[in-house]
């Protein structure tokens, strides 16, 4: 039964994510792609996914809400991961083809997909002591996620949400805090992470809380490193030696942020599985890394900047992936769905100044457009 | 005023922010590509200017309708990032600046960098809100224990219990079927919310059991845990009540009349 349900996680923790994730790093160059990509990719199209199931579920379907969210989630969770992985034997044969035979093929579509996120090949023995470093400060903080337990009053409401989910089949009708029948809780419905969370664990069968409070961890701590990663490779491309320091250096930051309850490594550390954690240390640190390939060119500067020069047609990707990060942060908290736009705003604003372009504020305002859908929502059915 | 107050309590008075600030002010004059110093010096600048701006502060209340959470505007700020690429900067700059001794200077750098964040901030694992787990729900065994003591059984209806104040974050993590007359919310001093039978289970010495079966009768409550800590203004038993188990020194009683009070309603 163990390795059923083990067998299980992996399955929709895991592969499903990695296969979605192959649909929309197909309009990325190569040299963008690699495994961490699509798997942070897999995460921005699963939970956006959910939401789009999972809200007219709540909305439309009057008993057993769950049930429903749960056969159509399912299919479509399992006909976009099967989009994902035929587009990627189609382009990988497509290019294969071009290779072998046309000297015209320049090398924009090659397939690095399952492409390894580093190179240990070639790599000092100071940078290998500085990774195992950073390995060990991540492997000591899963341990301790396993091993602690942090207490936080919204688990209350957060986790008991998923759990009464899981265990009842209805959405939001029920109190989280005393089990009592409540009208349909707005105010919670749009953030449909904890329904996200009820659902893995109905496919896994594993109790809701157990996987919330000790198996999440596994897969949101590191999911967050991938992010960290991709931001510190980009910003050490001409000295690729730093990176592994930045990342020890992040890693540290986050086991010593707890300088109050409220920052955001606090959060990563002690609430993890809660969708304000998820919000503040995989969505806004995913949108500072989408900000950034989208708009360092590297002044034409360096190995960053060629390369980017080189790929001005993949930026399509980008911004497709900037909006599903604004749908994902719908997902987590409705307030960093507001909050997101403020970040891009922020960005788009210095950059448009930078480039004296107008147009950079017009695409942000573009990439939003998941969040004003989400506000309008919120709001009307607030009234 | 409040946003600087909020601001205080978000950095805790410990260090990291200074170093926050002067990999900002490395980065203003390192970095030479305006891109990142747009993105790493003035967005974040720009952000924290509109925080202390009062102006955003109300407008977020507004939206959110909650002041209390008006904190998170800064974790739009990406410190950490703009810490660790100031810090290996900073480290290739020394690298560069001290010829043949570089390589060692960067590491002694980098090593020292570790060491500001080390002691600037404070150490996750050593929180208060810390404690070994128990069990894989990470929620305390004795929550469990009592909760499988009057679970109903696959099948049967749902019940309503009242627990101690300390207990009532996590009964319902483990077992939904539990309905509670009171919840998280309702303990909470900060929401001041009065429930009539959390006023009675709250009494800081005794617990008038009189006042409360009356209560919970009303509301067909057939599970009462009292706390480990106070006292009782009767015997329970003497009310009809029947003790089924103490755990960790938490009497759980069954209450056979509001069960013949519920069925025959």
């Amino acid at each position: 039964m163990v390795i059923v349900k083990g067998i299980s996680l992996v399955f929709w923790l895991l592969v499903i994510p990695f296969c979605m994730g192959l649909l929309p790093v197909r309009w990325l160059s190569g040299n963008r792609r690699n495994a961490a990509v699509v798997f942070v990719a897999g995460y921005l199209v699963m939970l956006p996914l959910c939401w789009l199931v999972t809200v007219p579920c709540i909305l439309f379907v009057k008993y057993y809400s769950f049930r429903t969210m749960v056969v159509w989630f399912t299919v479509l969770a399992l006909i976009t991961a099967a989009a994902g992985v035929l587009l990627f034997l189609w382009d990988w044969k497509k290019d294969s083809g071009r290779r072998s035979g046309a000297a015209s093929w320049t090398g924009r579509k090659e397939w690095a997909g399952l492409k390894p996120a580093a190179d240990v090949k070639g790599m000092s023995v100071e940078g290998k002591i500085e990774w195992l470093l950073f390995f060990g400060l991540v492997v000591w903080q899963l341990y301790k996620a396993f091993t602690l337990a942090s207490f936080d009053g919204d688990d209350a409401e957060y986790v008991a949400q998923s759990l009464v989910t899981q265990q009842s089949e209805t959405m939001y009708l029920i109190k989280p805090y005393t089990g009592g029948t409540t009208s349909l809780d707005i105010r919670h419905s749009l953030a449909v992470l904890p329904v996200w969370t009820a659902y893995i664990a109905k496919m896994s069968g594993i109790h809701a809380t157990i996987l919330a409070h000790s198996i999440l961890p596994f897969l949101l701590i590191p999911l967050t490193y991938m992010v960290y990663y991709e931001i510190g490779k980009y910003l050490t491309a001409k000295n690729r030696e730093y990176l592994p320091v930045f990342m020890v250096i992040m890693a540290l930051l986050q086991m010593f942020g707890n300088v109050s309850i409220y920052t955001n490594e606090t959060f990563f550390l002690t609430r993890t599985w809660q969708g304000k954690s998820v919000a503040a240390n995989f969505v806004v640190p995913a949108t500072v890394w989408l900000l950034l390939w989208i708009f360092d060119t590297g002044d034409g500067q360096g190995a960053a900047g060629r390369e980017r020069q080189a790929e001005k047609g993949s930026r399509a990707g980008m911004w497709l992936l900037l909006c599903l990060t604004n749908m994902t942060a719908g997902v987590c908290t409705s307030m960093v769905a507001f909050l997101n736009v403020v970040l891009i705003a922020a960005v788009a604003f210095w950059m448009a100044l930078t480039e004296r372009k107008f147009s950079i504020l017009v695409k942000a305002g573009f990439a939003c457009v998941p969040n004003l859908v989400y506000m309008v929502l919120y709001l009307f059915l607030h009234v | 005023m409040e946003s600087v107050v909020i601001f205080k309590n978000y950095v805790g008075g410990r260090y990291l922010i200074v170093l926050f600030a002067l990999a900002l002010v490395y980065l203003l004059f390192a970095e030479k590509n305006r891109h990142r110093r747009a993105m790493f010096v003035y967005m974040p600048v720009s952000l924290l200017l509109g925080f202390f701006f009062p102006v955003t502060r109300k407008a977020f209340v507004r939206l959110m309708g909650d002041g209390d959470t008006y904190y998170r505007m800064l974790w739009l700020v990406p410190m950490g990032i703009v810490i660790a690429y100031g810090s290996v900067k900073f480290a290739g700059f020394v690298c560069g600046k001290c010829g043949q001794a570089g390589p060692w200077m960067k590491r002694l750098t980098l090593v020292l960098l570790c060491m500001a964040v080390a002691f600037g901030g404070t150490y996750v694992y050593a929180s208060q809100y810390m404690s070994k787990a128990e069990n894989p729900y990470h929620i305390p065994q004795k929550v469990i224990d009592i909760c499988d003591v009057i679970a109903p059984e696959e099948g049967e209806e749902r019940i309503w219990a009242v627990f101690p104040t300390d207990l009532v974050y996590f009964v319902r993590q483990y077992d939904t079927d539990i309905q509670l007359l009171y919840g998280r919310e309702m303990v909470e001093p900060k929401w001041q919310y009065a429930e009539p039978v959390h006023t009675v289970m709250n009494h800081p010495a005794t617990i008038d059991i009189e006042e409360l079966l009356k209560l919970t009768r009303e509301r067909n409550c057939t599970y009462i845990v009292l706390p480990n800590n106070k006292g009782v203004s009767a015997k329970p038993e003497d009310y009809g009540l029947e003790l089924l188990d103490t755990i960790e020194g938490y009497p759980i009683y069954y209450d056979p009349v509001a069960a013949r009070l519920m069925h025959a309603g």
